[in-house]
Protein backbone atom coordinates (compact mmCIF):
# COMPACT_ATOMS: atom_id res chain seq x y z
CA UNK A 1 0.00 0.00 0.00
CA UNK A 2 2.74 2.41 1.00
CA UNK A 3 3.30 5.16 -1.49
CA UNK A 4 1.24 3.72 -4.29
CA UNK A 5 -1.35 6.48 -4.15
CA UNK A 6 1.19 9.26 -3.86
CA UNK A 7 1.65 11.68 -6.73
CA UNK A 8 4.06 10.12 -9.22
CA UNK A 9 6.41 12.54 -10.92
CA UNK A 10 8.65 12.30 -13.92
CA UNK A 11 10.77 15.11 -15.18
CA UNK A 12 13.27 15.94 -17.82
CA UNK A 13 14.47 18.58 -20.18
CA UNK A 14 15.47 19.16 -23.77
CA UNK A 15 16.84 21.93 -25.88
CA UNK A 16 14.25 22.74 -28.51
CA UNK A 17 15.31 25.11 -31.28
CA UNK A 18 18.19 26.17 -29.03
CA UNK A 19 15.92 26.95 -26.07
CA UNK A 20 16.14 25.00 -22.82
CA UNK A 21 12.75 23.43 -22.05
CA UNK A 22 11.83 21.71 -18.79
CA UNK A 23 9.03 19.19 -18.48
CA UNK A 24 7.49 17.90 -15.26
CA UNK A 25 4.60 15.44 -15.29
CA UNK A 26 2.80 14.52 -12.09
CA UNK A 27 -0.08 12.08 -11.86
CA UNK A 28 -2.64 12.68 -9.16
CA UNK A 29 -5.59 10.42 -8.52
CA UNK A 30 -8.08 12.79 -10.11
CA UNK A 31 -5.89 14.92 -12.34
CA UNK A 32 -2.71 15.04 -14.39
CA UNK A 33 -0.41 17.98 -13.85
CA UNK A 34 2.05 18.83 -16.62
CA UNK A 35 4.42 21.78 -16.61
CA UNK A 36 6.24 22.70 -19.82
CA UNK A 37 8.45 25.67 -19.31
CA UNK A 38 11.23 27.64 -20.96
CA UNK A 39 11.29 30.20 -18.14
CA UNK A 40 11.61 27.78 -15.16
CA UNK A 41 8.28 29.17 -13.99
CA UNK A 42 4.75 27.95 -14.42
CA UNK A 43 3.52 30.76 -16.66
CA UNK A 44 0.06 30.28 -18.10
CA UNK A 45 -2.09 27.68 -16.36
CA UNK A 46 -4.71 25.96 -18.47
CA UNK A 47 -7.29 23.45 -17.35
CA UNK A 48 -8.08 20.88 -20.03
CA UNK A 49 -11.11 18.59 -19.76
CA UNK A 50 -11.61 15.80 -22.30
CA UNK A 51 -15.11 16.00 -23.80
CA UNK A 52 -17.08 12.88 -22.90
CA UNK A 53 -19.28 13.14 -25.99
CA UNK A 54 -17.06 14.41 -28.79
CA UNK A 55 -18.78 15.92 -31.84
CA UNK A 56 -16.50 13.85 -34.06
CA UNK A 57 -15.91 10.34 -32.72
CA UNK A 58 -12.75 9.87 -34.80
CA UNK A 59 -11.02 12.73 -33.07
CA UNK A 60 -10.90 13.57 -29.40
CA UNK A 61 -12.00 17.02 -28.37
CA UNK A 62 -11.23 19.09 -25.30
CA UNK A 63 -12.60 21.99 -23.36
CA UNK A 64 -9.84 24.38 -22.33
CA UNK A 65 -9.97 27.15 -19.78
CA UNK A 66 -7.14 29.52 -18.94
CA UNK A 67 -6.98 29.77 -15.15
CA UNK A 68 -4.02 32.12 -14.93
CA UNK A 69 -2.26 34.20 -17.56
CA UNK A 70 -3.02 35.60 -20.98
CA UNK A 71 -6.12 34.06 -22.51
CA UNK A 72 -4.93 33.96 -26.11
CA UNK A 73 -6.15 31.65 -28.90
CA UNK A 74 -2.62 30.21 -29.29
CA UNK A 75 -2.66 29.03 -25.66
CA UNK A 76 -5.81 27.00 -26.34
CA UNK A 77 -4.29 25.58 -29.54
CA UNK A 78 -1.13 24.47 -27.71
CA UNK A 79 -3.11 23.05 -24.78
CA UNK A 80 -5.52 21.07 -26.95
CA UNK A 81 -2.75 19.65 -29.13
CA UNK A 82 -0.60 18.66 -26.15
CA UNK A 83 -3.65 17.15 -24.48
CA UNK A 84 -4.13 14.77 -27.42
CA UNK A 85 -0.85 13.12 -26.36
CA UNK A 86 -1.63 13.16 -22.64
CA UNK A 87 -5.36 12.51 -22.32
CA UNK A 88 -6.07 9.25 -24.11
CA UNK A 89 -9.74 8.53 -24.49
CA UNK A 90 -12.79 10.49 -23.35
CA UNK A 91 -12.59 8.91 -19.88
CA UNK A 92 -9.16 10.34 -19.21
CA UNK A 93 -8.49 12.46 -16.16
CA UNK A 94 -8.59 16.22 -16.62
CA UNK A 95 -5.24 17.87 -17.28
CA UNK A 96 -3.79 20.85 -15.51
CA UNK A 97 -1.24 22.29 -17.88
CA UNK A 98 1.29 24.97 -17.00
CA UNK A 99 2.93 26.31 -20.11
CA UNK A 100 5.56 29.01 -20.50
CA UNK A 101 7.09 29.22 -23.97
CA UNK A 102 9.32 31.85 -25.55
CA UNK A 103 8.00 31.09 -28.98
CA UNK A 104 4.94 29.28 -30.34
CA UNK A 105 5.22 27.47 -33.65
CA UNK A 106 3.90 24.26 -35.17
CA UNK A 107 7.39 22.73 -35.14
CA UNK A 108 7.93 23.57 -31.46
CA UNK A 109 4.53 22.04 -30.71
CA UNK A 110 5.52 18.81 -32.48
CA UNK A 111 8.75 18.61 -30.51
CA UNK A 112 6.88 19.24 -27.27
CA UNK A 113 4.41 16.48 -28.11
CA UNK A 114 7.31 14.08 -28.64
CA UNK A 115 8.99 15.29 -25.47
CA UNK A 116 6.00 15.04 -23.18
CA UNK A 117 5.28 11.38 -23.97
CA UNK A 118 8.78 10.50 -22.73
CA UNK A 119 7.65 11.42 -19.23
CA UNK A 120 4.41 9.48 -19.26
CA UNK A 121 3.00 9.08 -15.76
CA UNK A 122 -0.65 8.66 -16.72
CA UNK B 1 22.54 27.73 -34.39
CA UNK B 2 18.81 28.43 -34.22
CA UNK B 3 18.61 28.72 -38.01
CA UNK B 4 19.18 24.96 -38.35
CA UNK B 5 16.89 23.50 -40.99
CA UNK B 6 13.79 21.82 -39.62
CA UNK B 7 13.50 18.09 -40.17
CA UNK B 8 11.19 16.62 -42.78
CA UNK B 9 8.45 15.94 -40.24
CA UNK B 10 8.26 19.61 -39.23
CA UNK B 11 9.72 19.00 -35.81
CA UNK B 12 11.95 21.64 -34.28
CA UNK B 13 15.49 20.38 -33.57
CA UNK B 14 15.55 18.79 -30.15
CA UNK B 15 18.47 17.65 -27.98
CA UNK B 16 18.32 16.08 -24.55
CA UNK B 17 19.26 18.38 -21.71
CA UNK B 18 19.58 18.44 -17.92
CA UNK B 19 16.42 19.37 -16.03
CA UNK B 20 16.66 22.52 -13.92
CA UNK B 21 13.45 21.95 -12.02
CA UNK B 22 13.29 19.55 -9.15
CA UNK B 23 10.67 17.70 -7.16
CA UNK B 24 10.94 17.31 -3.41
CA UNK B 25 8.67 14.86 -1.57
CA UNK B 26 8.38 14.33 2.16
CA UNK B 27 5.90 12.68 4.49
CA UNK B 28 5.07 13.45 8.10
CA UNK B 29 2.77 11.87 10.60
CA UNK B 30 0.71 14.66 12.11
CA UNK B 31 -2.18 13.96 14.52
CA UNK B 32 -1.75 10.24 13.73
CA UNK B 33 -2.37 10.92 10.05
CA UNK B 34 0.08 10.46 7.22
CA UNK B 35 0.42 13.81 5.49
CA UNK B 36 2.29 13.95 2.20
CA UNK B 37 4.06 17.00 0.85
CA UNK B 38 5.13 17.48 -2.75
CA UNK B 39 7.16 20.50 -3.80
CA UNK B 40 7.99 21.54 -7.35
CA UNK B 41 10.98 23.85 -7.28
CA UNK B 42 10.80 26.72 -9.78
CA UNK B 43 12.62 29.96 -10.42
CA UNK B 44 11.50 32.54 -7.82
CA UNK B 45 8.39 30.46 -7.16
CA UNK B 46 7.25 27.01 -6.15
CA UNK B 47 4.27 24.72 -6.22
CA UNK B 48 3.32 22.91 -3.04
CA UNK B 49 0.84 20.08 -2.83
CA UNK B 50 -0.30 18.75 0.51
CA UNK B 51 -2.57 15.79 0.88
CA UNK B 52 -3.26 12.27 1.98
CA UNK B 53 -4.01 9.07 0.18
CA UNK B 54 -5.54 9.01 -2.35
CA UNK B 55 -3.56 11.89 -3.81
CA UNK B 56 -6.19 14.20 -5.19
CA UNK B 57 -5.53 17.68 -6.54
CA UNK B 58 -8.90 19.27 -6.05
CA UNK B 59 -7.88 22.89 -5.80
CA UNK B 60 -5.10 25.31 -6.67
CA UNK B 61 -4.37 28.72 -5.20
CA UNK B 62 -1.74 31.28 -6.06
CA UNK B 63 -0.30 34.13 -4.01
CA UNK B 64 2.38 36.70 -4.66
CA UNK B 65 3.82 39.77 -3.08
CA UNK B 66 2.84 43.13 -4.58
CA UNK B 67 4.07 46.66 -3.98
CA UNK B 68 0.65 48.07 -3.14
CA UNK B 69 -0.14 45.99 -0.07
CA UNK B 70 2.03 44.37 2.61
CA UNK B 71 -0.36 41.41 2.54
CA UNK B 72 0.35 39.23 -0.50
CA UNK B 73 -2.32 39.10 -3.15
CA UNK B 74 -3.96 35.67 -3.40
CA UNK B 75 -6.45 33.96 -5.63
CA UNK B 76 -8.05 30.56 -5.99
CA UNK B 77 -7.54 29.30 -9.55
CA UNK B 78 -9.38 26.03 -9.31
CA UNK B 79 -11.66 24.30 -6.82
CA UNK B 80 -14.25 25.17 -4.24
CA UNK B 81 -14.23 28.91 -3.47
CA UNK B 82 -15.80 28.23 -0.07
CA UNK B 83 -12.65 26.39 1.05
CA UNK B 84 -10.08 29.07 1.93
CA UNK B 85 -7.33 26.71 3.19
CA UNK B 86 -5.15 26.71 0.05
CA UNK B 87 -5.55 30.44 -0.54
CA UNK B 88 -4.64 31.36 3.04
CA UNK B 89 -1.68 29.01 3.09
CA UNK B 90 -0.41 30.36 -0.24
CA UNK B 91 -0.72 33.87 1.15
CA UNK B 92 1.22 33.01 4.29
CA UNK B 93 4.00 31.27 2.37
CA UNK B 94 4.22 34.18 -0.09
CA UNK B 95 4.60 36.53 2.85
CA UNK B 96 7.27 34.31 4.37
CA UNK B 97 9.34 33.79 1.24
CA UNK B 98 8.55 36.85 -0.89
CA UNK B 99 8.10 34.46 -3.82
CA UNK B 100 5.18 33.49 -5.97
CA UNK B 101 3.56 30.48 -4.35
CA UNK B 102 1.14 27.91 -5.75
CA UNK B 103 -0.61 25.75 -3.20
CA UNK B 104 -2.93 22.81 -3.55
CA UNK B 105 -4.09 21.59 -0.17
CA UNK B 106 -6.26 18.51 0.00
CA UNK B 107 -6.79 17.93 3.71
CA UNK B 108 -9.87 17.43 5.85
CA UNK B 109 -11.11 20.51 7.71
CA UNK B 110 -9.39 20.11 11.06
CA UNK B 111 -8.51 22.98 13.36
CA UNK B 112 -5.88 20.90 15.14
CA UNK B 113 -4.22 19.56 12.02
CA UNK B 114 -3.79 22.63 9.84
CA UNK B 115 -1.56 24.72 12.17
CA UNK B 116 0.74 21.71 12.60
CA UNK B 117 0.90 21.14 8.85
CA UNK B 118 1.75 24.80 8.41
CA UNK B 119 4.49 24.57 11.03
CA UNK B 120 5.95 21.52 9.27
CA UNK B 121 6.15 23.41 5.96
CA UNK B 122 7.71 26.43 7.62
CA UNK B 123 10.34 24.17 9.20
CA UNK B 124 11.12 22.54 5.88
CA UNK B 125 11.32 25.93 4.18
CA UNK B 126 13.79 27.19 6.75
CA UNK B 127 15.84 23.98 6.72
CA UNK B 128 16.06 23.63 2.93
CA UNK B 129 14.94 26.76 1.06
CA UNK B 130 16.96 25.60 -1.97
CA UNK B 131 14.51 22.73 -2.37
CA UNK B 132 11.66 25.20 -2.81
CA UNK B 133 13.01 27.87 -5.14
CA UNK B 134 16.15 29.11 -6.88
Amino acid sequence: MAGEDLPVSKQGAATIDGIHTDVVCTAFKDRIFVAITQYEKLGTIVHVIPDSTPADTRQQSFTTKVLLGKDEPITHVMAKNLATKICEGPDSKPLLLAIALKEHSPSVLKSLQELVVQFRVW
Amino acid sequence: MSSEPETATGTAPKEPSQSRLCVHNFTETICEQQIHFHVLRLKDSFLLWIGQQPANMSNLAVALHTNVDPIPSASLLMGEIADPVSTTLAQKLAKLTGKQVFVSCDLPQDRMLLPLVEARITNELKAAPDKFYF
